[in-house]
């Protein structure tokens, strides 16, 4: 017969199986050969540069400004717990089977974040050890100390009922985000300076990990908020690779009662014509989920970071070429839009859909683009490079768009 | 007879609404068909939910006849594992509820002869009915021998031999000593088929007892139950 430890890596087996099929599509064999593989080169060609000699642009970062991409590392990512819907039909009544099996969710995910903090702090080693002219100890306590944060922060997420709040700052998530957020970046230095703070820090969150860890073992009546949580995990990044690859995928639905942006459903455009309609929606659906927004500006950072290495003009011919990654990305938010079900009720003419297909995806690429561009013109050429690339954005956003879209 | 479950609800809900069901109190007895009727949002599913542990919000007590009572729930829409078989399906709840194999064998090989399911023993459930899950989720619960049925909205969808069929062997399960809870909002079969009634609305018990005691109290003898209920939501 059956054990929970079988199930759970019944489930598991299903997860990564579940994932592979989603980018297997996405990834073929010209994606690994034209993108991944020079990108990779590439990225180690920089990693390797840092060992030799970190750049001078190093000095602008403080220990503090580096701790925020280290805390938002470690609130970023999900605790899962391998709970399915249909556990609700006689598995839910068995509290020894769905203690087993969150435990053995808990310890995964555990794994999981040990292996994502050792290869972040693999990719800071040179700026932590070479730049900031930490020890090997630090930084191996500083790893710790954010697996640790990384786990109780995922935890204390996963304890939290969402609740429907108008105002976004009451939310407890966001007060969770502040407080450990400006604790963490200001905190680390002093407790890295003292073994004594160090060791406290490090058995406070040890302890915190296993007071949430049987917390969230032992609670009951979380069980829907757990099946969205886990279907919104699955979907995390599959849902990515597979729109890439035309599948429509409906993502559980937000529990919120009124969207937090244009609550009143107040129009983006004045004249109201199909093709204003048509951009309008595809604009509020994406600025209204922030998995998007968050993978939108973690694409934005991704670009920033993957040029920073290089020469002046060569991180201006690279983010010239970003317009095109910028119009891709967008064009799958327009995709999944026009894919929807709803729309699909609707008769709508090709030239309206056209029209309204560039005109979203030049308006959603623009606010990235530009980002990157200012970020990256900045560190080439200072404030004339930022304010150049203002002007540049808009044709080369607008031509980026026109070449995407007539592959849609 | 035996008081099988207990509900004494003070209040319970959701985190956006923690007062989504107040005062609903109920026993279900052995043998008894207790059906909780409302309209739709009255509050039955939730009250189904609190039973079942899936509430985040209750202040009461769900009491159940014995610690180690087991339920069958069948929810209004069935959930079953996409990836697992009909067969595996019985494995995994006789291995929760510690069948002996022999047993196990002998009791499903009969439970999916009677619910002819018996030839789709290896299929997966994304190509049954809604029949046939709902059959699935029952022969589950006859499988653990479960003392509690927990049914929500079960005629929605079902064809009238389908409804027919699934009557009968819930009449067996009471013979055997279980009791049935049942929430619909289709007054006609809950007056024909259900010993009593609790009957909700906005998220209120306003009403409970057999159907005679109902039209008493409502003072229309031989009233259908749609005409007892009007009646009372009238007076509220």
């Amino acid at each position: 017969m059956i054990t929970p430890r079988q199930l759970f890596y019944k489930r598991l087996v299903s997860e990564w199986r579940f994932q592979y099929t989603a980018w297997k599509p996405a990834v073929d064999w010209t994606v690994a050969l034209y993108i991944l593989l020079p990108a990779t080169a590439l990225g180690l060609y920089g990693y390797l540069s840092l060992w030799r000699q970190p750049p001078a642009w190093l000095a602008l970062i403080p220990l503090n400004g580096l701790m925020i991409v280290v805390f938002y590392f470690a609130w970023s990512g999900t605790v899962r717990i391998f709970i399915e819907e249909a556990d609700q039909l006689f598995l839910w009544q068995c509290r020894d089977w769905i203690r087993q099996l969150i435990g053995f969710g808990l310890g995964y995910s555990a794994a999981v974040n040990l292996l994502l903090t050792i290869l972040l702090f693999a990719l800071l080693a040179p700026v932590l050890l070479l730049h900031f002219r930490l020890s090997w100890a630090q930084s191996g306590l500083l790893a710790a100390i954010t697996f640790l944060l990384k786990m109780d922060l995922g935890l204390a997420r996963r304890l939290m009922t969402s609740q429907q709040q108008s105002w976004p700052l009451l939310n407890p998530r966001t007060a969770l985000f502040l407080i450990s957020g400006v604790a963490f970046t200001w905190a680390i230095r002093p407790v890295l300076n003292s073994a004594a703070l160090c060791l406290l820090a490090t058995a406070l969150l040890l302890f915190l990990f296993i007071i949430l860890i049987r917390a969230r073992i032992n609670s009951r009546g979380i069980f829907q908020e757990d099946v969205a949580r886990e279907a919104s995990a699955r979907l995390r990044y599959a849902s990515f690779a597979l729109r890439a690859s035309g599948v429509n995928i409906k993502k559980p639905g937000p529990q919120r009662r009124c969207p937090w942006l244009w609550s009143r459903s107040q129009p983006l455009f004045g004249e109201r014509n199909p093709v204003n309609c048509l951009t309008e929606t595809c604009i509020k659906l994406f600025l209204r989920n922030l998995n998007e927004l968050k993978l939108y500006l973690l694409l934005s950072v991704l670009c920033v970071a993957f040029a920073w290495p290089y020469g002046a003009w060569a991180k201006l011919a690279v983010w010239c070429c970003y317009a095109v990654l910028f119009a891709g990305w967008s064009s799958f938010y327009w995709q999944h839009t026009a894919a929807s079900d709803f729309m699909s009720l609707l008769r709508w003419k090709q030239a309206d859909l056209s029209a309204a297909a560039r005109k979203s995806i030049f308006i959603l690429m623009l606010p990235g683009f530009l980002l990157a561009g200012l970020v990256l013109g900045f560190q080439a050429f200072s404030w004339p490079g930022a304010l150049a690339t203002l002007p540049a954005a808009v044709p080369l956003g607008y031509l980026a768009t026109r070449f995407v879209s007539r592959f849609l | 007879m035996d008081t099988l479950l207990s509900v004494k609800i003070e209040h319970a809900g959701y985190a956006g609404n923690p007062r989504a069901v107040e005062d609903v109190g109920f026993s279900l007895r052995s043998g008894e068909l207790l059906g909780l009727i409302g309209a739709n949002g009255a509050g039955k599913s939730t009250v189904i939910r609190a039973i079942t542990g899936l509430l985040p919000e209750l202040a009461g007590t769900v009491n159940f006849q014995r610690p180690d009572s087991r339920y069958a729930y069948i929810p209004e829409q069935p959930v079953l594992y996409d990836e697992l078989t009909l067969w595996e399906h019985l494995e995994l709840a006789a291995s929760a509820f510690g069948l002996e194999r022999r047993e196990f064998l002998d009791r499903a090989g009969r439970l999916l002869e009677l619910f002819r399911l018996d030839k789709v023993r290896h299929h997966l459930p994304g190509s049954f009915s809604k029949g046939m899950r709902q059959k699935t989720m029952l022969i589950i619960g006859f499988l653990i021998a479960a003392d509690v049925y927990i049914i929500d909205e079960p005629f929605m969808g079902l064809d009238p031999p389908a409804m027919m069929d699934l009557l009968s062997l819930l009449d067996r399960q009471r013979v055997r000593g279980a009791g049935v809870l049942l929430s619909t909002h289709v007054l006609d079969t809950a007056e024909r088929i259900c010993d009593s009634l609790a009957l909700m609305d906005s998220g209120r018990l306003i009403m409970q007892g057999n159907l005679e005691q109902i039209r008493a109290a409502c003072n229309m003898p031989g009233a259908p139950l749609l005409a007892c209920f009007n009646k009372i939501l009238e007076s509220i």
